[in-house]
């Protein structure tokens, strides 16, 4: 019995090994084509340019012969740079390395951008291209640039492999499948068709039916491939319906999020998108149970501050109402998103119930990340309330990161500033309990700071402990006339410096 | 009135001399820098009207020089536009920090980059696409 059990364990301890190997290989091999990618389309970037200066007249005049042959030239540069993109792409997917950046919009807007763009094909065809965007379409979550990349790619198929004087038809609608809402977006055309057995390798890499019309249509054999992994990863099918000499539907669905599935559905995309970048996320949670706060203008309002607080495109704020909550998530690309709640802190009037700033690496998924803000709000960690907030204001930047360092690591939260201007408006910014303050610093002084500080009635109370190197009889009494709360002479051993720190906050508070 | 220049920044010296033709030939007056120690001596001597940045640059990479540049004041308004052949998706954050005009992926059409290059000169570098 024990010689069966350690076999098993044996086994498995075996096939954990060889799937890290199998995902180290995996890894490797998109790494090599990401980087191969990079190095073809530089050389290919000189071609491409060079002959088309030549093609477009701009070195000289050239012959109807030699624009022929150039031509060609220029479109199979065209042809490998769509190959190119597309491998990259695929080997990204197959990676699961690809991330999306999904928007809450109405792809019918979507549909119209690209038709509008691949008209064209249709006219030179003669084909009938015909659009019918269903009304009942409502906004949803999908990355416009990728579900755009899959429309073009299944509509100019539709116009490649049809015959002259053919038809094509775009069209949206909404749909329940298995209980389940979807937005359903179909391409029909009057081709020559599918015969059922090539259905099945339809979507699969160089599949045999698409290599052998990519030639004459100057397709990479990719198109579908990528296509299916794009839909997929927004959480819905693509599958195809077609009869022979009539002609073939390319159909592709999107979910629709009910109310609570879009909860789950935005948490789980801020944790992706953090993971992804290696940013942080904060979630932070209202409580809306009191009547008062109920009303849609002061969550709003909540949202449009978080939103003025954040700044970038691809940081993302979100709002969910739960039963008697309201969740924002913001998506910060850079650190920092610790220092928007605390931002909040006392602009917003509805009771923040906890706010917590994370590392994906701490939650990896939905249920940890919800978790572990379950338990921070139980021991009071990374709550908002929770640290104290320290300005430090020093030109030199070495010693500013590193007392910021070791002041987090005592339980503060730090904020710094490397010039006298920049500090002033931090102070103002956020509000601090206590602002460290180099005295020697060029242009704007710590003397100065210290004045407009004092002068300003937001930032008047907020105790100062000024330090500085230069310490002569007459420096000694102006920091005098200064009314710091405390003064350290550099170089100072952080642990006094710490203790001050805090004998003055608990002095202030008691 | 004069010229408007053109810097390009990409240590390509074949799509160099091609875009000097290109360029010259739209009207513009173009001037080539290898790397970042180059853009900032052409910097000194005169202020180009856009600045097309490659990413992988030797010594210093392109975003840094940007970073350094945007730094001071004088070249804190040039319109700059990334020409890489890395992709678009990865540097999401920086369009608005470092306020890039556009970005345009390697190989590019001709006809789209002068196309962009007068858009930023007319609308500067803080348009966002």
């Amino acid at each position: 019995m024990a010689d069966l059990e350690k076999e098993i364990q044996d086994l498995k301890e075996e096939l954990s090994k060889a799937n890290e190997e199998i995902e180290k290989l995996s890894r490797i091999k998109s790494e090599f084509i990401s980087v191969v990618s990079h190095e073809l389309r530089t050389p290919l970037t000189s071609i491409k340019e060079s002959v088309s200066l030549v093609l477009d007249g701009v070195a000289g005049p050239i012959s109807e012969e030699q624009k022929k042959f150039l031509t060609i030239s220029k479109n199979n540069i065209e042809r490998l740079t769509k190959l190119i993109i597309d491998i990259l792409d695929l080997s990204k997917l197959e990676a699961g390395r690809i991330l999306m950046f999904k928007r809450k919009l109405n792809i019918n807007d979507v549909i119209k951008d690209v038709c509008a763009s691949t008209k064209i094909l249709a006219e030179q065809k003669n084909i009938e291209f015909t659009i019918s965007l269903g009304g009942s379409v409502e906004p949803t979550w999908f990355d416009p640039d990728r579900i755009g990349q899959v429309l073009k790619n299944l509509i100019s198929n539709a116009i490649k492999f049809n015959k002259v004087n053919g038809k094509v038809n775009v069209s949206s609608a909404k749909e329940t499948i298995k209980n389940r809402n979807f937005i359903k977006v179909t391409i029909e055309d009057s081709g020559i068709g599918i015969p059922a057995e090539d259905k099945e390798n339809l979507f699969r890499n160089f599949s045999p039916l698409d290599t052998s019309m990519t030639r004459k249509h100057s397709g990479t054999g990719l198109g579908l491939a990528i296509s299916k992994g794009m839909i997929e990863l927004h959480g819905g099918d693509i599958w195809v319906v077609s009869e022979p000499d009539i002609g073939s539907k390319f159909i592709f669905t999107i979910p629709l999020y009910k109310k609570d599935e879009e909860f789950d559905f935005l948490i789980e995309e801020a944790i992706e998108k953090a993971k992804h970048n290696d940013a942080r996320i904060s979630l932070m949670v209202f409580d809306i149970k009191d009547a008062k706060y109920k009303t849609e203008d002061i969550t709003a309002g909540i949202e449009g501050i978080i939103r003025n607080t954040i700044r970038g495109p691809g940081d993302k704020v979100v709002r969910c109402k739960k039963k008697e909550c309201v969740v924002i998530i913001a998506c910060a690309d850079r650190p920092g998103s610790m220092a928007i709640i605390r931002r909040l802190k006392g602009n917003i009037k509805v009771p923040l119930i906890f706010g917590i700033s994370v590392y994906p690496d701490e939650a990896m998924d939905k249920e940890e990340l919800l978790k572990k803000a379950e338990e921070d709000l139980k021991t009071g960690k990374n709550q908002v309330t929770s640290k104290k907030v320290l300005l430090i204001i020093d030109d030199e930047e070495a010693l500013a990161s590193m007392l910021s360092f070791r002041l987090q690591n005592s339980g503060f939260d730090t904020i710094t500033a490397t010039d006298g201007d920049t500090g002033v408006g931090l102070a103002k910014e956020n509000k601090p309990d206590l602002i460290l303050l180099d005295l020697m610093m060029p242009k704007v002084d710590g003397f100065e700071v210290s004045k407009r500080l004092k002068s300003d009635f937001a930032t008047k109370n907020i105790p100062i402990v000024v330090f500085s190197a230069l310490v002569n009889k007459n420096t000694k009494e102006s920091i005098k006339k200064l009314n710091a709360a405390g003064f350290i002479e550099k170089p100072f051993e952080p642990n006094v410096l710490i203790n001050k720190i805090n004998s003055i906050l608990e002095g202030k508070n008691g | 009135m004069d010229k408007k220049i053109v810097l390009l920044v990409d240590d390509d010296s074949d799509l160099a001399k091609m875009l000097k033709i290109r360029i010259e030939s739209e009207g513009y007056e173009f001037k080539h820098a290898g790397d970042g120690k180059q853009l900032l001596e052409i910097l000194n001597v005169k202020k180009p009207d856009v600045i097309l940045l490659d990413i992988m640059l030797p010594n210093i990479d392109g975003y840094s020089v940007l970073r350094e540049m945007r730094k001071n004041e004088r070249y804190a308004d040039i319109p700059v536009i990334i020409l890489s052949a890395k992709e678009k998706k990865k540097v999401g954050d920086l369009f608005i920090l470092e306020k890039i005009a556009f970005f345009i992926e390697k190989p590019f059409d001709t006809k789209d980059l002068m196309e962009k290059i007068s858009e930023a000169i007319t609308y500067g570098g803080r348009r966002q696409t």
